[in-house]
């Protein structure tokens, strides 16, 4: 009804109206009367028609002004809509090609002023527009402008003739943004582009989101470890290549995509170079699949080689970098050295990197660069701590040249930081960056205009002799070299000063290392069997590693038990190649399947896989040292960062704020959160193989009122950031230190906290929390157990001089390497006593015991995750442990003497049990759990097999966990007081280890294995001995003239056996063993062991009588054989 | 209930974002509403082409005509090529939002051939001419108009 009688009021308007003169007038006056113009008719939900009222305004304001000081202050009166469609007369509102609906707006009932405004409403609507188009129109034509535009229909071309293309271009020729989309223009609507980093990933799919117009939709999407936003309406999706590798692995995945993309290809690192070969062979299976490859222009011959018989196109795009001037200048060795000196050298190493050179290039810069031209600089050292080194310098330096604001950066900084690198810098002022080469390739600064090139590199090697990872300085390759001059032609002219000579230049090595040289081959070679690939040796590597490697890689992966013998992948390997972990991490979660409590297990095992949470600073910030002192643990520092971890679950639960709790104890809190999507993760994975079996704990009706109410809260809060403009580049704060808390107030919501409280609801949380919660020791030890599990044979034993030295001596050895050093951040390193034997740990010889080794209850291992060598060889993430238990558990090869006296595990660590029985005792003990262990597991795993090849139909049921006595039995094990000593053999003590010969006539009476029965005793022709159970050779060592000694000794000994009551008149191993089988209450006990299996202590039955020893005068609760064993030592004290 | 129980079974999916735009949409809207999502998609996808024949710039878009559904308050006076609004996040089903449109481009009213918005390429008087067609219709127009066509051609980019 009201829109009729407005349109009549229009009618009338012309001959009633005063116009408006702006000269004394103006909108702004009427505001408020005026802004219900702004919004729509609807009585009941009125939208406002501008998006943002006060910028409207401001827009008014601005044109008001405008009109006024063009003489144009009479505002014309309005047209009608037949008069807007005539040429004459003229009439300004003729250019606007906008209208208001009448319908929607509201009534201005004839006034001038009201209809004046609306008119001004439209053309600031119109001006809008122009704008918007102008952003589509200019975000076209920087792509136009991008130098692989020029060679889109090139592509198309080559695309139709050839099935492999490779696109060569230097950094900038907009290669990973604009393919893909060239390729979704040209009709492909799957297409996969790989890249090497996760952040690129997100980046770049934002970013081709944005260029195709659908920043809120999802037609480009992104898969990462932890995260992926692709759906069903997705069309170019950015993937990790670790991720796209374990896709391509299952064959259902093969027909997901009509084009691949690999990017950064000539990185070469270990995913991208197995993804070639994958390719390659993909090709062959799937004639419709096109393959694109993307590098800058590093070794393109080598890819074009390798894809020649499949018709590689080639297609080398020009980059687009402005000149760079070169300057050399190596520094002058000596007299720079002496001016340090002076200078004040506050550490000791002479290998210490001299900044002097840095600084002078910076006070050249200086000297000749007016601050007033706009210009960073992007230094390139090798590492951290030359990082440190350069920074305290330039710090030093900056005091007077106060235009210079310093910038750390490296990959272990916390995110907040490194983003800083991205901000600007005030007028006048020049950032100064020290990165080491993250900056090279992964990190692209603009505004650089200064690169100061160390040209050293730190680079990881592996060394498969040691089976370490050693970081080292190199020189860079001419390639890397290269790539650094380029930062500083990004964004103008730049100069890039290399701090050695061009001698130096051109005898560095053309290429980087490639990746697959430099680290271990396990992981990848165990996914290329369980991909199916019958031969490793003939997978097509671009460049394949070493014969020896693969084959030592081999060994180690059926030592480990996930390949047989024939090498074909096990139920065990399989497994294993679905988690997305290391090796050892992953037959961790396997071995602890069978374990009751895998909650525990999965939160250590998560904890163990993602970087150190703890930062640099962690280490350096007195603050962060005393505050994490309330959380260190005796047991290691996996278990500081446990109860860290579970301190920081503890504080969720309460909704406390945890990012200044991190920020306090120099946690990067990040890790944390990428800690429990990955617990999560394998969670899903053993659930999904039916491994682990999924917990259900519902939320209560009350409690899931609250959840919904918190729900909505926090995926409101989600929707608002998701909606937010990324993080904007900020000016940079002068004394941006003291400015740090400040920041932290700003940023206001801290998204990953929302994202963290979607993903757990109360109980989630609480079950988190527990499994972070090792209250008991009973806890710590079964998980040690569960580490070595998965790390064997990573253990070092400590050098037999530690005892009388401080800390720095305390020396550690491998079996393949010697001498190595606790890590010196690491709790054992500082509080290394833990690893000692104390003085009441010692304990008397028996006389015939003549080694000087100490005889103790506590001899310790310390078991590693990995070696890693810098300015040391180091041990990384140690335990401790009890060792004659670890090693008789986890050892590949144990060999004993007949008198079970002495056992060498794995031919290097020697264990003595001069104690007579003790040596039985804990050898028969191991294998009994050993086998009950690996039995429980590989039925789990053939269950899981035979089912699955069976039918879908029982595959729902999951399999239950057996509760029974493995666990609390394997505990008394670890904790079984039994004296021995340990020594680390030497080559020369290793060639007369064995007798070599065959059994003598009193072994070969052997005839039933009395460790294991069921196992078939067999002669070891290598050794001598008999094999007694799968890693168990009895009898093959050669007796040392103490074991005669001791054997010489116990003859004057009878035995009892503790079980039945059998007696021995001498106290002969070997006799014992023959009793065994026939022992009826050990066959009687062995029964009951499968049931609920409390099995008595062998040899040292805990119930005997009451018993006087006279000589000593003390009351003792002895067994009958124990009796007597007191009474022979008791006399000889005397 | 069982609608219920979905909600609170959180997957990594959930934060996944896969379901981040109808979940929006369920949680913004107070009443139940019979889901429609294939309908909802059509009108979501561009499915108009839209090419200069001057400048070559090419899109996909919604919607060509006067009165886009998705304009709130606004009607253009010719059929125009209009985009919904790429640089705002959309707005729930059934609701607008100011500004949600672009217009690119038209038909240019003499000679047809489709023209975007560029000063380089259209002008608008009363209607749009491409720039050739407003060289040899400028006489008809009234001074005003042609000396800011005149400023439009010595403006234009090479």
């Amino acid at each position: 009804m009201s829109y009729r009688s407005g349109k009549t009021s229009r009618k009338r308007h012309d001959s009633t109206r005063q116009p408006l003169n702006l000269v004394d007038f103006s909108f702004l006056d009427h505001k408020s009367a005026l802004s219900r113009h702004l919004f729509t008719k609807s009585t009941r939900h009125p939208v406002s028609l501008v998006e943002n009222a006060s910028d409207f305004w401001q827009f008014v304001n601005k044109y008001e002004s405008m009109l006024r000081n063009m003489g144009q202050s009479v505002l014309p009166s309005l047209l009608n809509d037949s008069e807007h469609k005539q040429l004459q007369p003229y009439h300004k509102s003729k250019h606007l090609p906008l209208q208001l609906d009448e319908e929607q707006v509201k009534d201005c009932e004839g006034d001038e002023l009201q209809a004046q405004f609306q008119q001004l409403v439209l053309i600031y609507l119109d001006f809008k527009q122009k704008e918007k188009f102008n952003r589509i129109k200019k975000l076209r034509e920087a792509q136009k402008a991008l130098p692989i535009a020029r060679f889109k229909q090139d592509l198309r071309a080559s695309l139709e003739e050839s099935r492999v293309l490779i696109v060569a271009g230097d950094t900038g020729c907009g290669k990973s943004t604009q393919v893909p989309q060239y390729l979704y223009e040209f009709g492909y609507r799957s297409i996969a582009c790989t890249q090497p980093r996760r952040l690129a990933c997100v980046s770049l799919s934002k970013r081709v989101a944005h260029e195709l117009l659908d920043d809120y939709g999802s037609k480009v999407g992104f898969q990462i470890r932890f995260e992926r936003n692709r759906t069903q309406h997705t069309h170019i999706l950015f993937i990790t290549e670790g991720l796209l590798l374990r896709q391509l692995a299952m064959a259902e995945n093969l027909e997901q995509y009509d084009v691949l993309i690999l990017d950064e290809i000539h990185e070469r690192n270990l995913f991208g170079d197995f993804l070639l070969g994958v390719t390659k062979c993909l090709l062959r299976a799937k004639p419709q699949l096109k393959l694109i490859l993307m590098s800058a222009t590093i070794n393109v011959e080598l890819f074009h080689g390798y894809f020649k018989e499949e018709g590689a196109r080639l297609l080398q795009v020009p980059g687009r970098l402005f000149p760079i001037k070169l300057k050399y200048m190596p520094p002058p060795a000596l007299e720079l050295k002496a001016g340090q000196a002076t200078a004040g050298s506050k550490r000791e190493k002479s290998s210490r990197l001299d900044p002097a050179p840095f600084i002078q290039v910076l006070s050249l810069i200086d000297q000749q660069y007016p601050t007033t031209e706009r210009g960073d600089v992007l230094i390139f050292v090798s590492g951290v701590n030359e990082i440190d080194v350069v920074c305290d310098a330039v710090r030093e330096y900056a005091k007077e040249q106060t235009h210079w604001l310093l910038l750390p950066l490296h990959s272990g900084l916390a995110l907040a930081e490194q983003d800083k690198v991205f901000d600007y810098a005030p007028d006048g002022m020049r950032k100064c960056i020290v990165s080491t080469n993250i900056a090279e390739t992964s990190l692209t600064v603009d505004g650089v205009r200064f690169v100061i090139d160390s040209g050293k590199v730190k680079e990881m090697s592996y060394d498969a002799s040691c089976k370490g990872q050693r970081l080292k300085e190199f020189w860079v390759s001419k390639s890397s070299a290269e790539q650094r001059k380029g930062r500083a032609g990004r964004t103008g002219p730049g100069v890039c000063f290399r701090l050695y000579t061009q001698q130096q230049f051109d005898a560095f090595e053309a290429y980087p290392l490639p990746e697959i040289y430099r680290v271990p081959l396990d992981t990848m070679l165990l996914q290329m069997v369980s991909m199916g690939l019958p031969d490793v040796r003939a997978f097509p590597f671009i460049e394949a590693p070493d014969a020896e490697r693969i084959e030592q890689t081999i060994l180690s992966l059926k030592q480990h038990c996930a390949l047989s013998v024939e090498e074909k992948i096990t139920p065990l390997g399989s497994s294993l190649a679905h988690l997305p972990v290391e090796l050892s991490i992953g037959k961790m979660l396997l071995m602890g399947c069978v374990f009751p409590e895998l909650e525990q297990l999965l939160t250590l095992a998560a904890m163990l896989s993602v970087q150190n949470p703890l930062t640099t600073r962690a280490f350096t910030d007195q603050r962060c040292e005393r505050e994490r002192q309330q959380y260190e643990s005796d047991q290691g520092d996996l278990f500081t960062l446990m109860r860290a971890f579970h301190e920081w679950l503890q504080l969720k639960l309460s909704r406390e704020s945890t990012r200044k709790w991190c920020q306090k104890l120099g946690i990067e809190e990040q890790r944390f959160y990428e800690l429990c999507k990955l617990r999560q993760q394998f969670q899903r994975i053993l659930e999904s193989c039916r491994m682990a079996t999924p917990k259900n704990e519902q939320l209560d009706s009350k409690e899931r009122a609250r959840r919904h109410g918190e729900l909505r809260q926090l995926k409101a809060l989600k929707r608002r950031q998701r909606y937010e403009q990324p993080r904007q580049r900020k000016l940079l704060k002068r004394q941006f230190h003291e400015a740090e808390q400040q920041d932290e107030e700003e940023l206001g919501e801290d998204m990953r906290d929302v994202d963290f409280r979607l993903r757990h609801d109360h109980r989630q949380l609480t079950l988190l929390a527990r499994s972070a919660h090792l209250s008991s020791h009973r806890d710590v030890v079964l998980l040690k157990l569960l580490l070595v599990s998965g790390f064997y044979p990573q253990l070092a034993i400590a050098d037999e001089f530690n005892y009388c030295k401080g800390a720095s001596q305390q020396f550690f050895h491998t079996q393949l390497k010697p001498f190595l050093s606790l890590h010196p951040n690491s709790h054992f390193a500082k509080d290394f006593e833990l690893l000692k034997l104390a003085e009441s740990d010692l304990q008397e010889k028996p006389f015939y015991y003549t080694p000087k080794q100490p005889l103790s209850e506590r001899h310790q291992l310390l078991c590693y995750q990995s070696l890693l060598e810098t300015a040391k060889p180091y041990l990384m993430n140690c335990i401790r442990l009890p060792a004659a238990q670890t090693l008789l558990l986890f050892g590949y090869a144990i060999d004993t003497n007949v008198g079970l006296s002495r056992i060498v595990c794995d031919g290097w660590l020697g264990l003595d049990f001069p104690q007579p029985g003790s040596g039985l005792q804990l050898l028969s003990k191991a294998i009994e759990l050993r086998r009950r262990w690996s039995s429980r597991l590989y039925d789990k795993l053939n269950e899981l097999n035979n089912s699955s090849k069976d039918s879908s139909s029982v595959a729902a049921a999951p399999l239950p966990v057996r509760s029974d006595s493995l666990w609390s039995d394997l505990l008394d094990f670890m904790s079984l007081d039994v004296a021995y000593s340990i020594k680390r053999l030497l080559p020369a003590d290793q060639k007369t280890l064995y007798t070599r010969s065959p059994p003598t006539y009193r072994l070969a009476s052997l005839t039933s294995n009395p460790f294991a029965a069921d196992f078939p005793l067999s002669v070891n022709e290598e050794k001598g001995g008999l094999n007694v159970s799968e890693h168990v050779v009895y009898g093959c060592l050669a007796e040392l003239p103490w074991t005669l000694a001791m054997e010489t000794a116990l003859q004057a000994q009878p035995w009892q056996c503790p079980r039945c009551d059998y007696e021995l008149e001498q106290f002969d191993v070997l006799d014992q063993l023959l009793h065994r089988p026939q022992c009826k209450a050990q066959q009687r006990a062995r029964v009951s062991n499968d049931r609920e299996a409390t099995v008595a202590p062998t040899s040292s039955s805990r119930s005997g009588s009451d018993h006087y020893c006279e000589s000593c005068g003390r009351h003792l609760k002895l067994s009958k054989v124990d009796i007597l064993r007191h009474r022979v030592s008791c006399t000889k004290k005397k | 209930m069982a609608q219920d129980s979905a909600d609170y079974a959180i997957e990594d999916d959930d934060l996944c974002l896969d379901n981040e735009a109808s979940e929006i949409q369920r949680l913004q809207l107070t009443a139940p509403v019979e889901p429609q999502p294939q309908e909802d998609l059509d009108e979501r996808v561009a499915k108009i082409e839209f090419h200069c024949s001057v400048c070559n710039m090419h899109e996909m878009v919604h919607y060509y005509g006067r009165a886009p559904p998705f304009a709130l308050g606004i009607k253009f006076r010719e059929d125009s090529y209009v985009l919904r609004d790429p640089f705002q996040a959309p707005p729930p089903r059934w609701q607008s939002k100011p500004e949600f449109y672009v217009a690119l481009g038209v038909k240019c009213s003499s000679c047809n051939s489709v023209v975007c918005k560029d000063t380089s390429c259209s002008f608008y008087y009363t209607k749009t001419f491409c720039l050739e067609c407003g060289k040899v219709e400028l006489k008809n127009w009234p001074v005003e108009a042609q000396s800011r066509f005149r400023k439009q051609l010595a403006a234009k980019k090479p």
